[in-house]
């Protein structure tokens, strides 16, 4: 299990950042995300898997200084 | 700390007025020359018109300064504001002043959107706005007392150049009690040694016990004050509440502030995390998406770029409280406490540097090819002792690198520095030869385009090469993003009225990323949309972050999510319960694009405001060099072949570059084109007389303007 905005996400075991966001809806601005604290940015969500029990922060749509 | 002494040459001692809906309805005029002051009303209709702020800033120096007027004759002026809902403690980002003059870089007016306690103390001391104009033949120090209701100007002696010094020495002189009831405006000796000079704005941090610092940066206002020989301005003021500005509806304000206060703490913590590392979350975001500036703008992306960013800026950040506005829950203003330079008259001591933002640790790290976060805080530092524009700073220090290494300037040129990208020293040996006003710094602290002409005309660098790879547009250095793969950006830039800010438009993501607005059409309303709303911060007294940086949960599911729809009702909100004047969003909309249109007369005036002065160097629009060409080899090609329908089978790199920016400067003139219609201006970019009358700008002057530009409908 993960969570993902505090919501419970199933967790399988080649569980990607992609592959979490394709199970959320309006995730299409989403450029980076929090995975355990460590910023994950949409040029690497493919290659970026999820550890069970992670928690996942998904960061708004990036908006310059 | 030497002795200094402050001699009283001029004072005036004046009832405070009542303030009523967030405005004092008076401003505040100094002329340094003679040492007049003066307090005017504010008249109803200015007050209709221009709404405050950066409004009021540049009805005052349209009023102040005459078409030829330079940067550096007295009439030119300064102005500050804070805004009618400035000073609002507890709102997020609530306590910002914005600053404008006729900028030494440009020629025309420039503004730059400040925090620190100066705008709210001076408005809560009973004015609007303030003026500051003259040259004083001696230095000077400016107080606003709302305290003791006297506004006086000192002549001044024996006070050190040293800002974060001199900010100290002064707000212990003048409150030694209560520090906090002071702020400082101040600059450096670099503002004086050239073009590229900061105010520092000060906030006293109770409880670290010392100054503390937010820049107004842009466009060497700070050398526009060293000019007229001012010192520091200062305000003084006591107890802030919710009742100060006194609003129309303090229920519906209290309201509104606690909905937006609690939503950033709430979600800040989940989202950017700004009140624990700033603005130092984009500098790994924009690493990754190629939009990180890598050795002046040539690139987007590199290796290192991961060791400046907030990995490491939140272990070396001092721990506390960093608003530089009462109770902003966003408190992104972070320092490094005890931080040793290695060069300069600091060397071997411990320092406060308050910073970095993710502009600085661009500009001064990877832009210059430096990735070591140390030298990111020296650089920062020195910037705001010396009174400095890290931006500037860091933007022509990399231009500068790229002539060294292509052989435009070499070392006889630069005093036998070595400035080949990535050189830590000698780009720290710069900063201090600006200050100490020696060496080929002084040529630097000219800005990228005094260095165009001075390199070609004095040490034969080609003109053509340093045109497309000097970053700068209107003689305002960029800041720090990549806009080569998004053309809505390259207009954010070009068409910024200033020169190349972001805070005008930020559209990178919107548009490389996420292709929402595939149109030139599409782009268009977004570079009419975006600018205005963002205009309105600098109207009203506000900071924009609080606006789309923390934004509400269900943002994403909203129509436009780019725009926080539910935030900009929260500002209508707000500005009707300050003012009493009821607002919608679309109301919002109008104020700004009054003002907008406004200064880009303004620019007109001044000898600018057409297209010729929206064009931007082509390192902006694509690859300038081979090596840039090679580097992303794969997404030029498929631009040329997928977009353009070039057949490049038998094309050289050379060839591939050359057709890749015909097209795309073409691009960029076709967005230029939809955007001047938009926003009803004419082909030549000048607002057209029906634009100015539906705004209720076509002052006879303005008028006549547009007449004498061939605009009469």
């Amino acid at each position: 299990m993960i969570l993902v905005d505090d919501q419970k996400m199933e967790w399988f075991e080649t569980m990607t950042v992609e592959k979490v966001l394709e199970r959320m809806e309006n995730t299409e601005f989403c450029a980076a995300v929090r995975l355990n604290n460590r910023i994950v940015s949409s040029p690497n969500f493919s290659r970026t898997l999820v550890p069970d029990r992670s928690i996942i922060q998904i960061l708004p749509l990036i908006a310059g200084g | 700390m030497n002795p200094f002494t402050l001699k009283e040459i001029a004072s005036v001692t004046y009832k405070r007025p009542d303030i009523n809906c967030g405005y004092t309805d008076k401003s505040l005029h100094i002329n340094v020359s003679d040492n007049t002051i003066a307090i005017k009303d504010i008249e109803e209709k200015t007050k209709q018109t221009f709404i405050g702020g950066k409004g009021y800033d540049l009805w005052l120096m349209w009023n102040a300064v005459t078409g030829a007027t330079k940067w550096n004759d007295p009439e030119n002026a300064i102005c500050i504001a804070s805004g009618p809902l400035g000073g609002t403690p507890g709102y997020p980002g609530g306590g910002k002043s914005i600053v404008t003059t006729i900028s030494p870089l440009t020629g025309a007016p420039m503004d730059s959107n400040v925090g620190g306690y100066f705008g709210p103390y001076k408005k809560f001391s009973g004015f609007d706005v303030m003026e500051i104009t003259g040259k004083a033949d001696r230095e000077t120090v400016i107080l606003i007392d709302g305290i003791g209701e006297t506004v006086k100007i000192f002549e001044v002696q024996g006070l050190t150049d040293d800002s974060y010094e001199l900010s100290m020495a002064l707000t212990s002189y003048f409150d030694r009690d209560k520090p906090v009831n002071v702020s400082v405006v101040s600059t450096g000796t670099a503002a004086s040694n050239t073009l590229l000079g900061c105010l520092n704005f000060t906030w006293f941090d109770a409880k670290r016990k010392r100054v503390r610092y937010k820049q107004a940066g842009r466009g060497g206002i700070g050398t526009v004050l060293a000019d007229k020989k001012v010192k520091a301005v200062v305000a003084r003021w006591g107890t802030v509440s919710f009742s100060s500005n006194r609003p129309a509806d303090p229920e519906a304000l209290k309201k509104v502030t606690k909905l937006h206060a609690r939503e950033i703490a709430a979600l800040d913590p989940k989202q950017n995390r700004m009140a624990t590392v700033g603005t130092t979350h984009l500098v790994p975001i924009m690493n990754d998406h190629d939009c990180l500036p890598v050795r002046n703008f040539q690139y987007g992306f590199h290796q290192e770029g991961k060791n400046i960013g907030e990995d490491v800026y939140e272990h070396i950040f001092d721990k506390g409280f960093d608003g530089c506005w009462r109770g902003c829950t966003v408190a992104c203003a972070h320092g490094v406490k005890d931080f040793t330079p290695f060069t300069g008259p600091y060397k071997g001591q411990k320092v406060f540097v308050d910073g970095p933002e993710y502009e600085t640790i661009a500009g001064c790290g990877s832009n210059l090819g430096i990735f070591d976060p140390f030298f990111i805080l020296e650089m920062n530092f020195y910037c705001d002792t010396y009174g400095l524009d890290t931006i500037s700073i860091g933007t022509g220090i990399a231009f500068v690198m790229e002539c060294f290494e292509t052989g435009q300037i070499n070392k006889t040129h630069t005093g036998g520095m070595d400035l080949s990208f990535g050189n830590r020293l000698n780009a720290l040996e710069l900063l201090h030869q600006m200050a100490r006003g020696a060496g080929f710094g002084m040529i630097v602290g000219q800005g990228i385009r005094q260095m165009k002409t001075i390199f070609a005309r004095d040490f034969g660098a080609d003109p053509a090469m340093m045109q497309d790879i000097g970053m700068e547009a209107k003689g305002l250095e960029f800041s720090e993003y990549m806009t080569k793969e998004s053309l809505a950006q390259q207009g954010g830039y070009g068409l910024a009225l200033k020169g190349p800010q972001h805070d005008e438009a930020w559209l990178i993501f919107l548009d490389m990323i996420h292709n929402f607005m595939p149109t030139f059409e599409n782009k268009a309303e977004a570079l009419h949309w975006f600018p205005m709303f963002r205009t309105w911060f600098g109207l009203c007294g506000l900071c924009k972050l609080p606006w789309n940086d923390i934004v509400p949960e269900d943002n994403k599911a909203t129509k436009e999510p780019a725009k926080v729809i539910k935030h900009v009702g929260w500002y209508a909100d707000f500005f009707t319960a300050v003012t009493g004047r009821q607002s919608t969003p679309e109301d919002l909309i109008s104020m700004s694009e009054t003002v907008y249109n406004f200064q880009r007369v303004f620019n007109l005036k001044m000898g600018y405001g057409t297209r010729e002065h929206d064009s931007i160097p082509y390192r902006s629009m694509g690859p300038v060099t081979r090596g840039e060409y090679e580097s992303r080899n794969e997404r030029y090609d498929k631009d040329l072949v997928e977009n353009y329908k070039i057949d490049i089978s038998s094309m050289t790199v050379e060839q591939k570059i050359a057709a890749l920016r015909e097209k795309r400067e073409a691009n960029y003139e076709k967005l230029i084109n939809a955007v001047y219609d938009r926003r009803g201006w004419t082909e030549n970019g000048i607002p057209t007389l029906a634009t100015v009358k539906r705004l209720g700008i076509d002052f006879p002057e303005v008028v006549a303007l547009l007449a004498a530009n061939g605009v009469t409908s």
